[in-house]
């Protein structure tokens, strides 16, 4: 069994031993979520030395490097395979979903209803991010992500708050809305390519013809766009991540929309033609996006609505960068899904935990915090200052490569777009700095306030592995960039060819 | 060649045991606890189910071409043996306080159950009209009985009489349309008529009527609207029967009449065939939404899931004819799964509108985890079956360019996840109020829990394993 399969298989078993003990050892559960989340991390760090070593050695013509491949035939008869396969885009992405459910497991340590469903369930959705991250089939892909999608129903509705049938509800039905897409696009090009597997390499080289290109490249990309966080279909994301529980605004907003701009970049990868044709149209989308969820970020006074719209603003960028078709935009996208994932989960975190000792989500309630929770008012700070692009922290080496990447298309188009894309950083630092002010400086709001605790130590840990890798990939990207180039370059070769 | 009667052992053992579960009841009239029918019928399936591996129903034809066995026959016939065992466990009593078959009629409702699946056995066995229509008749007759076994409860009867007319009427459609296809081709052989017929106005009149005629026996739109009320007002084990062993069964003949008799005319099909699909699954889709009780809602998805198959059974081929039987196989573990807790919850509880079902995941959490399972199999969600099994019918479309058919079943099942979700929120997320009651502790009979664990079992087992795909892909390749 090779190391991708073991990866995707931990969190399936930890699912099983979880659904084995009795509901009344919930420490129990928790230590073997813990620990399926550690073997993880573990793997994932190996994954990523081990890449860094690969990296070298360039990959077949036309596909991104493969590392660690496992083939198998399987369903044979409809052509699909059992291919797992990693490229540096990959091997990052199971590295942010590794720490991201570490953190989350911890930040949900005194999570005490249902437990044992509760971490069945988170266990469940992440063994199906892995693999996805790790499929190179098209069906396999497919199957995984709709394994990592459909657990948040419940996930929702039952722990979470507010409007949570409502909101599980509204999530759903617009994930798999975006399911049904894509469904029909993998169908279309596997018959119209001819390949005689459902391998995503083999789809790419044989080619769809243009006019199939031209109708099911929107129809995928949409797709997935709508777990990206794409305006008009975000929709579903404030109001999903608002009602959810910690650990799973964490994984969904950290995660799960990675896999929305990965699934775009492979459709850009097997529809270049496509991509050309309808880069400037998402471009344009993805500007809306940046601009209009920083500005309602700005209206928003509950913590968690606020960083829900800086993540459709922060994930619009990601397909931003993939709209300008680029190696630079590319790079920038990557290192935006990766950079964001870390930011978003510290926030969630930071938010579940402030408001484990408020009661209030709302900033309008709230004051002087930094005086009685000076551990986590700083980490949320760390946090904004990544938000908003700082230098220094990952958030910073991300947007500055997508706008430059969307910058050096020559178009008047792209220049107006990127200008308008990029003045929202301003937007950013506003709605940010705003929430920071009033929630951590000037008197405290509440007097019961007063009496609050810091982070104890279970929770800090989450926090500062967090805070590390942000700080990590922002003083030190060159080792990320080393991974992303090669993967994504022959992507861009493929555009520029034809 | 084998000799005539071995070719129809398999038929003939099945009337040796109607005959057997019949007559149970009368070595002693006084003591009828209908536990030794019910296990007398799913024994006896069982033995005939596992005879078919071994030589009972040989390959082959037998009495001048009229009777003819291929692969596709034989997984059919397995099919139905599955569910006629299944469903014969399900009804297995065991002093649950509402039975939905009186204990001391379970003979005779077996016994008629075990007559139906005999008809389709023929059903799928003959090659020649005539023999076809006898299967057919065969297979609903005892059905009609069976849906108004409640005589004295006023929905039962509702429901048989509703039934009896439908079916008697789509019975009609059918032979009229026959009758103009043995007119034009004066043969009821099917492989000469596939030769014979010409396409013309005539013979689409007559493809039209078939249609109609197979519509009602697979509850297509427009011709569904029985469904429903026998859903409900039946026993919920003949609901069950009906909606995975009948409906299986109309299948195969439209499969047979359809597809093959008519193959000739295969654009004229393909796009019926479409176009009924898109009614069927929009119209079961959104009525759906609003059932609550559980039977009804269960009649609709079945309606819907009917408008699915027709997706793989619309570009024609073999690839159809497999994606269909696939179909049909995912459907029958799911679609039992979903009526066996429906029976048992009801059985025990009296239980039958879904938001009655509350709480159910903490009082039962397994009862609810296997209905989950099967809901989340219906609505086509990985690892289960009925994740490939949708996949596969979208594929048969995909493979003959009718994208856009796939486009309209995709979204439709993303609207059906809606009302299935709302099972399961009833199930999961509310909370028991003053007004509802949680539902109680129930204790699952061996039986009933049997029959839950072979389809859960199944729902996992025919998502993943490429065996039974390429057993089903070569006996469609062979064909009927």
């Amino acid at each position: 069994m090779g190391i991708l399969t073991l990866i995707t298989l931990v969190p399936f078993v930890a699912v099983g031993i979880i659904m084995l003990l009795p509901a009344e050892r919930l420490k129990t559960i928790k230590q073997v979520a813990l620990a399926a989340a550690g073997i993880d991390v573990a793997l994932a760090v190996y994954l990523v030395f081990d890449a860094l070593e690969r990296v070298a050695t360039p990959g077949p013509a036309g596909a991104p490097p493969l590392w660690h491949v496992e083939r198998h035939a399987w369903l044979d008869r409809l052509g699909i395979e059992f291919y797992f396969g990693v490229d540096g885009v990959a091997v990052l992405m199971i590295l942010l979903t590794a720490v991201v459910i570490f953190c989350g497991v911890l930040a949900s340590w005194r999570h005490e209803h249902r437990g044992k469903e509760f971490f069945a369930f988170l266990l469940l959705l992440v063994g199906g991010v892995f693999g996805v991250f790790a499929s190179q089939d098209l069906f396999l892909f497919f199957l995984f992500y709709e394994i990592a999608v459909l657990p948040m129903y419940l996930l929702i509705g039952l722990w979470g708050t507010g409007p949570k049938e409502y909101s599980a509800m509204k999530l759903t039905m617009m994930l798999m809305g975006g399911s049904a897409l894509i469904v029909v696009g993998i169908l279309v090009l596997f018959f119209q390519s001819g390949s005689p597997t459902f391998a995503m390499e083999t789809i790419a080289l044989k080619g769809v013809p243009l006019a199939t290109q031209a109708w099911v490249f929107p129809l995928m990309f949409f797709g997935f766009g709508t777990l990206g966080g794409l305006w008009p279909f975000h929709t579903w994301s404030p109001d999903g991540h608002a009602s959810a529980p910690t650990a799973v605004s964490m994984l969904h907003a950290g995660v799960l929309m990675k896999l929305g701009g990965y699934g775009c970049l492979k459709v850009i990868w097997l529809m270049p033609e496509g991509a050309k044709m309808w880069g400037t149209f998402f471009l344009a989308l993805t500007t809306v996006n940046i601009f209009y969820g920083a500005l309602v970020a700005c209206k928003k006074t509950d913590l968690k609505y606020i960083t829900a719209y800086s993540s459709v603003s922060h994930c619009g960028l990601v397909i931003f960068g993939l709209s300008t078709l680029n190696q630079t935009g590319f790079q920038g996208a990557v290192f935006q899904m990766f950079a964001h994932g870390l930011m978003t989960a510290l926030f969630f975190a930071l938010i579940g935990m402030i408001y484990g000792r408020t009661h209030t989500r709302f900033i309008t309630e709230m004051g002087g915090l930094i005086k009685v929770m000076p551990f986590l008012g700083v980490c949320y700070m760390i946090g904004g200052m990544a938000g908003l692009g700082l230098p220094g922290l990952a958030g910073f080496i991300a947007e500055i490569q997508v706008f430059v990447g969307a910058f050096a298309d020559a178009s008047t188009s792209h220049r107006v777009m990127t200008v308008l894309a990029a003045s929202s950083v301003v937007t950013t630092a506003v709605y940010l700095l705003r929430a920071l002010t009033k929630m951590l400086y000037g008197p405290l709001q509440d007097p019961h306030h007063a009496e609050l605790t810091d982070a104890t130590f279970v929770e800090r840990v989450p926090l500062v592995i967090l805070v590390f890798f942000l700080a990590f990939a922002g003083m030190f990207p060159g080792w990320m960039i080393k991974l992303i180039a090669p993967s994504v370059a022959p992507i861009v070769a493929r555009l520029g060819a034809g | 060649m084998s000799g005539a009667f071995q070719m129809i052992a398999l038929e003939s053992a099945l009337t040796l045991l109607a005959a057997i579960v019949l007559g149970i009841g009368m070595v002693n009239p006084k003591r009828r606890d209908g536990r030794p029918e019910a296990m007398t019928a799913a024994i006896g399936f069982a033995v005939l189910f596992a005879g078919t591996f071994f030589g009972l129903s040989p390959l082959g034809e037998a009495f001048g071409g009229a009777w003819g066995v291929g692969p596709l026959s034989v997984l059919y016939k397995r099919l139905f043996l599955a569910a006629g065992a299944l469903t014969a466990l399900l009804a297995c009593p065991s002093g649950e306080p509402k039975p939905s078959i009186p204990r001391g009629r379970i003979g005779e409702a077996l016994g008629l159950m075990v007559f139906s699946v005999t008809g389709m056995c023929v059903l799928v066995s003959s090659r020649e009209l005539a023999l076809l229509y006898t299967g057919l008749e065969l297979v609903t007759m005892p059905l009609v009985a069976l849906v108004a076994f409640h005589p004295r409860e006023p929905r039962g009867a509702e429901a048989g009489l509703k039934y009896v007319f439908t079916s008697a009427l789509s019975s009609g459609f059918l032979l009229y349309g026959l009758s103009f296809v043995y007119g034009l081709t004066g043969t009821t052989m099917i492989a000469e008529i596939a030769q014979r017929l010409p396409a013309g106005p005539l013979t689409l009149a007559a493809l039209i009527m078939v249609m109609v005629g197979v519509g009602f026996k697979i509850s297509a739109v427009p011709f569904h609207s029985w469904a429903p009320d026998v859903y409900e007002g039946g026993p919920v084990v003949v609901s069950a029967f009906l909606a995975v062993a009948s409906k299986a069964a109309g299948f195969a003949l439209f499969a047979k009449v359809v597809g093959v008799a008519f193959a000739r005319s295969a654009d004229s099909v393909s796009l019926l065939v479409a176009l009924l699909a898109v009614v069927t699954m929009a119209l079961g889709n959104l009525v759906a939404l609003h059932q609550t009780n559980i039977k009804r809602f269960l009649a609709y998805s079945s309606i819907a899931q009917a408008g699915y198959l027709m997706i793989g059974l619309a570009p024609g081929g073999y690839r159809a004819d497999a994606s269909v039987a696939f179909y049909l196989l995912v459907y029958l573990v799911s679609c039992l799964a979903a009526f066996g807790v429906a029976a048992i919850v009801a059985g025990a509880t009296g239980r039958e509108d879904m938001r009655e079902y509350i709480g159910l995941s903490e009082s039962n959490p397994k009862l609810a985890f296997v209905m989950m399972l099967s809901l989340f199999s219906l609505s086509g969600i990985p690892p289960l079956a009925g994740f490939l099994g949708k996949f596969y019918l979208f594929a048969a479309a995909a493979e003959k360019g009718m994208a856009w058919l796939v486009l309209v079943g995709a979204v439709n099942s993303t609207i059906s996840l809606f009302y299935y979700l709302t099972v399961i929120r009833w199930m999961y997320i509310e909370k028991p109020t003053p007004v509802q009651s949680a539902v109680p502790p129930i204790r699952t009979s061996n039986c009933a829990g049997a029959v839950l664990a072979v389809c859960t079992v199944g729902m996992l087992a025919l998502g993943v394993l490429p065996q039974i795909l390429r057993w089903v892909e070569s006996a469609a390749a062979a064909g009927f």
